[in-house]
This record gives C-alpha cells, structure tokens and sequence, in this order.
C-alpha cells in the first residue's frame, strides 16, 4: 500500500502537524492550490539522485512550514508530480522558485486556482516513492489528456492515499 | 638667622602679625583680581589700575602698621602722623604708576612695573619706620636691611609679572602668594634688621600716636579693603562665569554642527566636536595630540592639496574599521600666536551613495534591476574589448517576449510589469554567472554569453531560456502563458564591432519571429542579403508613393443570371522605371508592415472611385482593404471622401476585407465595418475558406457577400470534396442572404460547375483577364451590345 518516505528525519507516518495547516488556521485567508508534473533533470548515480532529491524535499519542507503551506511530492525515479496549497503570495513566490529550476524539464502546470479548503493540511511536504506510486498509477491516474482533468485525478488519489490513518501510522 | 627668630618669636604678639598676614592676603589677591579685570576691560583700564594700586597700597600699609601694633620693643613708641600719612600716599602712587606701565603689555613693562610695585612698598615700609618715634636709639643691621629690601622688590616683581602674564586662576593664586611673600619678608626682615637702643636721654614721643586711633585707622583702612576685595572676588566670579559661558556657547555651537570639526595646533590635533567624535566612533580624548595622518587608513597619505587652506578628499578609519570617505576643508586661525587651524570633516557617504545610485539608474533599468539598453552596450563593447586582446569568442542573443502585449494590454501594467521581473528571474537561472542578462527595454532582452565550443552553447542557452520562458507564469494568481523569440549572432563569426552584432542579432530574431516563435535562429548571411533587399524595396516603395508609380486593372465581375459583366474588382500594378511590374503579392506585405498601406490605399480608393464615376453605366466597382488600413483610424472618412470626390454612389461600392481583419480586436472592427456600411458601401469577405474561415465571423456581421477563394475552383472537377466545399459555401451563403462570387474561373467546365451549384457572380479568365481602365467601357458596351 502507499508508503511515506524513509526519509532521514522524516520517516514514514511522518505527518507532522502543521501549524499553520490545521483546524487552528485562519478561515479568513483563501487557499491556493497548484498540481504541476515535470521529468527530472537531475543526473547521476543513483545514489546521488536519490540525495539530491532528499535535499529538496527537506529545503521545501523547511520553506513550507515557514511560509504556511502544505503539500505533496510524488517522485518515481523520472518524473515529479506535486500539489502545493496555501495562501496566494507564499504559493506565488515557492511557485516562481520551482518554475525557474531547470532540474525540471517538460515542466506542465496542470492546475492553479482557488481551492476551497486544503487536501494535505497535515503534510507540511509529504513524499511518495516509488512503491507508493505503483498503487499510484495503476488506477489510471498518469496524467495527461485535459490538464484539469489530470489534475483532479491526481488529487483525487493523493488524498486517497494520504488520508490519515492514526492507528496505521507510527 | 637667630635675629628673626627672636625678633618673631620674643617681640612679637602672634595674634597680630596672623591678622597682619590676614589682611595682606586680602589686599594681594584683590590685587591680583582687579588686575585681571583691568586686562579684560579695556576701556576703564586707567580707574581699574588705580583701584588696583589702592587695593595694594592699602592691604601693604595695613600689614605694616598691625604687623607694628604686633611689635613690642620694649620702649615707649609712638607715630609720626604726617609720614604715616604720607607713606599710605607714596605707595598708592608709586603702584598706580606701576600699573598702568604693566598694563600696556610686554614682558619688560610688567617686570618693570613689578619693580615699581616693591620699590613703592618697601618705600612705604621705611618711611613708615621712619614715623615710628621710640624713646631710644634705632640701628640697623645692614645686611638683613639689604636682604629685606632685596626681597621687598624681587618678589612683587615677579609676582606682578606672573600675575599679568598668565590669566588663570592658578597663576593669580600664586601671584597674589609671591607678593604676600614679598611684604611679609620686606616687613619681618626689616623688622629683625632694626636694632633699638633704649636711651634716657630720648624723651617720649611728644605727640604718640595712641593705639586708639591707629586701631581706628586700621580697622577702618582694612574694612575698606574687605569691601574692595570682596567686590573684586564678585568681579572676578562674573568675569569667569562669563567665560565659561562664552566658551560653552562656543563648543555647544561646534557640537551642533552638522560637519566634523577639528582644531589643529601645527600637525597636532587640540580638539575635536561631537559630529567627528560620533562619524569616527572615538571619544574626544583619544583626538588630542594625534596627527592628521592617524586619521587615515593604514598607508595612507594626506592628499597634497591640504595645506593650512584648502580642499581635499580622502578617507578617514572609523574606529569600527570602515573607512569613510570625507571632504577635508581647511582654514588658517588667525587669533593664536602659534599656527592654528580648523579642519571641517564632511562625511561624503550620502553623497557617494547617491552618486553610485545615480551611475546604477543611468545604466540599469529600475524595474528588473538588469543593465539596460545603455549598460548593455557597454558590456557589449567590454567584450569586443576583450575578445580584441584575448581572442575570447562569445554570443550575442537578442529575445523578444512573444503574446507580451496582448498580457500587457488585457491584464495591464502593473501585471505586465511584475511579468517582466519574474521573466528576468528566470533569464537569470538560465544563464551562468559569467553571462549577462540585460533588458533593452519593453519586452526586449538581451544575453551575452561566454563560452567557447559555439555554437553548440549558445544552442544550450537559447533551448534553456525557451523552455523556461515558455513555463506559465504566475501573477497575483493569474496565469500567464507567453514565450520567447531568439536570434543569436556569435562573435567574431557574425562581427566584431557592436552595430554589426546586434543587427545581425536581431536579424536572426526577425527569422525567428516570423518562422514561428518560440524558437531560436542563428544569424545567416542570406539573411542580411534579405533584409537589405527588402530595406531598398521598402525605399524604393516609398519613391513609388511619391512618384505615381502605381496604376490600376479592373477585373470584370460576370452575374450568371442575366449574364452581364456588372462590375469591376479594382487591382493594384507597380511599375518600376527599372525592375518592371513588381507583384503585390511582393510589395503589399512590406506596404503593411510599414505603414505606407495606408497612403497606397486611400490613392487606390480615390483613383478606383473617380473611374467607376465616369462609367456609363452603374457598374459595381470592387476594392481591396488591408487589415492595416482596417485598423487605421481614417478609414471611415476616407472611404466617404473619396466617394464625395469622386461623386460616386457609395451604394457602387464594395469594399473587400479578408478574415484576418477580424482576426484582432473584433469590436473595434467591428464598429468599423458598420461605419462603413452605414455609409452606403457593401462589404465582402473575400478569399473565404484559406484561412479560419470561422463561422462565427459570418454570424457576428452581416456581409453583403462571401467571395470563395479561387483554389477551390482550380480542382472542382477532379476533387468531389472541393466541389462539396463549393456546393455548401453557396448554400451557407444563400440561406445567410449573402451573394456568393466565385474567383478564379478559367474553364467552361468550371463555369457551368458553379453555375448549376446556383453561384450568384463569377471572376476570372475566362471572363475577363484585369485590364487597363480604357479597355473597361469598351467591354461594357461590347456585352451590352452583344
């Protein structure tokens, strides 16, 4: 089933609760959502791949919970999916940095517009691999076609799969 | 040494000669004091230096005469009241000389009149003595009487002269001691010296003075001299406060002052104010006695333009370490005996910081903050500079933002403005740090890149900025999709001089553009062959307005109902003096870009009108629009003047457009072409179904007519799908009310094709090549007849 990444510092069930994400959070600040897909450009060993990414995931968890958004990032050894949400100008400006980042290639920004709550409001960055991804796609949830589309079909299964479990977890 | 002793010790009461002492203290500072307020008040100095010699010939006789009353010499003693007198007067005169002597100044009158002082004391001391009547023999020890008038007159001389030489409270004590000194000596000495000699053959003085009366003149003589000294104390606290008022007035003032001040005795550093203390972060005791050069940086060197006046920059080391550009202003003080001078500190920091500012703008645009058009060609010219020297080759690529304006002009400025800076954020994450990112204003980049191994990096670099570029952008939650353009010129390949560069640059980018967008060219030299036959047709086109150089055909237009020539399309010819018939199809597009399309048109609506209004019959006459003249703000009034020139029925008028006018800002457009219609005119939407051929625009305005492109005509017979396409455009057109007119017919074949489709109006060879106006009334009356 889906599994969150071992990552160093951020092992699996690490749904560390946002401050700035939970029920706590101001209901009169209107939430951002964006669903992009890139292919990687990172070269290297598999090793070094595997570091790099970990480096930005832990720099984008750092940024995330200090500018208040949350998120997921699916990462299959090719290709990145992510959903980023929050407020307007945090998302607008993480949005700019990922944009301007030629480690992505092919880079399509499925979706970004309103949202009326957020999805993945426990998950300051939550990160899928590869064995997650196998549930992942299988049901048809590659993306292409009608970039909404995609992105909805993304969502749907993201929040599927990250739907918290406190007993599974830990 | 023995002789003073007793005679202090044994013949005298201590009581009194500590009053003696007293009141000549007394008299010696008040002396001392006057004498200042003598110095400082220039005006009175002659009535204060007569109070003065009255304070001092008072405190010395009153020492004298209590320090006598002190005395008991054993034999009955009485006064001489004339001399005593006189000997109060003699030494008020002899000091009131004296000081008005000092008072002038320089060390000889003050030592002079220092003698004086003691020479008029020790006078009144003998004289004194002298009254003094006992009833016995005085003698006197002669060197003691030597020492005491020595004495009597080298101390207040030195006294006097310190007293006059040094203004300070400090020096005035010790004056005022020295010629306390200076009495008490003359007196106690004189006093061991005199030797009394008991005799009975002496009678009593005959007319002693009693101790009730010289107590009386004491006590009165000393009372005076306590009022005057008290007065002079008060004098001299007044005259002080008023100093050190005036002299905080002073550092108050240097404090406030906005400059750094310093005082410099010679190379030495006296004193510093508060704005250079605070500027260097030192205290003001770390400035005395530093030299200039301390105030500078390590190694550095006072700049040679800083004398005793002048005007210098240098830097001064701030006690943090940083070093502080600052203007020096140096002024001479002429008030002080040894060379003074100030030196005023500016700190040019704001001003360096506004210069650098300033040099920034001037050279970057403010929005990206990237080197502008005038920043970027110095850049340019530094590598061409350097590629001189070194051989070091580079790219020039010269970027065009593509669908900016459309952004700019739907969303705004501001929009458009915050697109700009991130399209600059990500031109800099494309390139490396040693390329350069500039913006030549608007939506036009540039980079200079470099690398060697070209052109393959500059590929690399054009591809990165691309894909970037064409990521959507985000703002204020707004996404935007532009791209970009790119044209490279490599450097020496393409150039080595910046005009030849960036033209070739931009050349590449001109391919680019017109080859698709969102692409990269590389500069070729076909190019530039292209470009420079175009820029000579574009002169040439512009003779060609001048000169008359065009003329019209007229292509009759056949109604296959009554199968008569009903009208003409009125078409443009160009004849070079030396080339010949120049195509439209070559010279309308350049007509366009350039604008002359709209002169060339409105001659064409104006000559087309004048024929069609000399035709017999009412014939339609049909002429061509450009979307560039379309667009034109005049088209509406030119259209109704030529017709009123011409004195044509504007109803005779069919005005062809083509569905690129619709293409862009259809509701002005669209305003237009009603304008127009409202005028009279029919208007025509001319070779339909090359384009869009949307149907939308058939639905949006009402054409009077649909004219079919002639490449559906070309294949009618063979190709069943470009007969099907005919046969619906007919009946698209019949169920709008629109006439249908097919172009381009050269065949029989063709012509019965269309005519059993139920086409309204043909054109083409077959019914009539484009001819010279003459040849169209002839044809006219030729069907008419047949």
């Amino acid at each position: 089933m889906a599994q969150v990444s071992p990552l160093p510092g951020a092992g699996p069930g690490d749904a560390r609760h946002h401050p700035a994400a939970g029920e706590g959070s101001d209901p009169a600040q209107p939430i951002h959502r964006l669903v992009y897909r890139s292919t990687s450009a990172i070269l290297g060993t598999e090793e070094q791949v595997a570091a790099e990414v970990a480096a930005i995931v832990a720099a984008a968890r750092r940024n995330n919970l200090a500018t208040g958004l949350t998120g997921v990032l699916v990462y299959s050894g090719e290709s990145f999916t992510q959903v980023l949400e929050g407020p307007l100008a945090a998302l607008e400006a993480t949005y700019d940095r990922i944009s301007a980042d030629l480690r992505h290639r092919q880079f399509d920004l499925l979706q970004f517009t309103r949202a009326p709550a957020r999805s993945f409001g426990n998950w300051e960055l939550a990160y899928l691999t590869q064995d997650a991804l196998d549930a992942f796609w299988q049901d048809g949830a590659m993306p292409g076609g009608d970039p909404t589309d995609a992105a909805n079909r993304v969502l749907e299964r993201l929040t599927e799969i990250l739907r918290p479990q406190p007993a599974a977890t830990g | 040494m023995q002789r003073i002793y007793l005679c202090l010790a044994e013949q005298h009461d201590p009581w009194l000669v500590a009053l003696a002492a007293l009141i000549c203290a007394v008299g010696t500072s008040t002396t001392f004091v006057l004498l200042r307020v003598a110095q400082l008040d220039q005006r009175r100095r002659r009535g204060w230096a007569a109070l003065t010699a009255l304070a001092t010939g008072i405190g010395a006789w009153a020492t004298h005469f209590v320090a006598m009353l002190a005395f008991a010499p054993g034999v009955a003693a009485g006064y001489e009241v004339g001399l005593t007198l006189a000997s109060l007067a003699l030494v008020v005169l002899v000091c009131g000389i004296a000081f008005q002597l000092g008072l002038q100044g320089g060390h000889a009158r003050q030592l002079l009149a220092g003698a004086l002082v003691g020479l008029g004391i020790t006078a009144m001391h003998y004289t004194g003595m002298a009254a003094y009547q006992l009833a016995g023999n005085l003698l006197w020890d002669r060197p003691l009487l030597g020492l005491s008038v020595t004495l009597g007159i080298l101390l207040p001389m030195l006294a006097v002269w310190i007293g006059l030489q040094h203004p300070r409270r400090l020096a005035r004590t010790a004056a005022a001691g020295l010629l306390l000194l200076g009495i008490c000596a003359l007196h106690f000495l004189g006093m061991a010296a005199a030797i009394i000699l008991p005799s009975a053959e002496i009678a009593p003085p005959a007319a002693p003075a009693t101790p009730g009366w010289l107590g009386a003149a004491i006590g009165a003589v000393t009372g005076l001299l306590l009022l005057l000294g008290l007065a002079a104390s008060a004098l001299a606290r007044r005259e002080h406060r008023q100093e050190r008022q005036a002299e905080d007035r002073l550092r108050s003032l240097a404090d406030a002052t906005v400059e750094g001040l310093l005082l410099c005795a010679e190379d030495r550093i006296i004193v510093s104010n508060r704005s250079l203390q605070e500027l260097l972060g030192r205290e003001d005791a770390w400035f005395a006695g530093q030299t200039l050069e301390a105030l500078l940086p390590p190694g550095g060197v006072l700049p040679p333009g800083l004398a005793a006046e002048g005007r210098a920059e240098t830097e001064f080391l701030a006690a943090s370490g940083e070093a502080i550009p600052v203007e020096l202003v140096t002024r001479p003080l002429a008030t002080q005996a040894r060379p003074h001078r100030v030196v005023a500190v500016r700190d040019l920091r704001d001003r360096r910081r506004a210069e650098a500012r300033i040099r920034f703008l001037a050279h970057h645009d403010p929005l990206t903050e990237l080197p502008n058009r005038t920043g970027f060609a110095e850049e340019l010219g530094r590598a061409l500079a350097v590629h001189g020297r070194t051989g070091q080759p580079f790219a020039l690529l010269a970027l065009d933002l593509d669908r900016f304006k459309m952004v700019n002009d739907a969303l705004g400025h501001a929009v458009g403005d915050a697109l700009l800076v991130k399209v600059a954020a990500r031109l800099r994450a494309a390139v490396r740090a040693t390329d350069l990112v500039g913006r030549l204003g608007g939506d036009e980049f540039a980079l200079l890149q470099f690398a060697p191994g070209q052109p393959e990096a500059a590929t690399a670099m054009a591809e990165r900025c691309i894909e970037l570029l064409s990521r959507p952008f985000v703002v204020q939650g707004q996404v935007l999709n532009i791209g970009v353009s790119i044209g490279i010129a490599l450097c020496p390949a393409d150039g080595v001089d910046p005009a030849t560069l960036s033209r070739n640059a931009d050349l590449a980018l001109y391919r680019a553009k017109s080859e698709g967008r969102g692409t990269h060219r590389f500069f070729e030299a076909e190019m530039d062959t292209r470009m420079q036959r175009r820029r000579m047709l574009e002169v040439e086109l512009r003779t060609a307005v001048a000169m008359r150089q065009f003329h019209l055909l007229y292509q009759p237009l056949l109604a296959l109902d009554s199968d008569a020539v009903i009208g003409f399309e009125a078409l443009i010819r160009w004849s070079h003096p030396e080339r010949g018939l120049i195509s439209p199809a070559e010279f309308i597009p350049l007509a366009e870009e350039t604008g002359l399309i709209v002169q060339i048109g409105e001659w064409v609506l104006r000559e087309a009108c004048r024929e069609a209004a000399s035709w017999q019959q009412p014939a339609i006459i049909a002429v061509n629009l450009s979307p560039v003249q379309v667009r034109s703000p005049g088209i509406v009034e030119a259209v109704r003047s030529a017709c009123a020139a011409a004195g044509l029925d504007p109803r005779r008028l069919e005005l062809e457009i083509t569905e690129s006018v619709l293409l862009t800002d259809t509701d002005e457009t669209f305003r237009t072409l009603q304008a127009l219609k409202a005028l009279g005119a029919r208007i025509s939407m001319d070779d339909f179904g090359t384009g869009y051929s949307s149907l939308s625009y058939l639905r949006r305005f009402p054409f009077d007519k649909i004219k079919i492109d002639r490449s559906f005509v070309t294949d009618l017979a063979e190709d069943a799908e470009s007969a099907a396409i005919v046969g619906a455009v007919i009946g698209l057109g019949k169920s709008l009310g629109m006439v249908t007119t097919v172009e381009g017919v050269e065949t029989a074949g063709q012509l019965a094709h269309v005519r059993a489709r139920g086409c309204d109006q043909v054109q083409g060879y077959l019914i009539g090549r484009p001819m010279p106006a003459e040849q169209v009334q002839r044809l006219m009356d030729d069907k008419e007849a047949a």
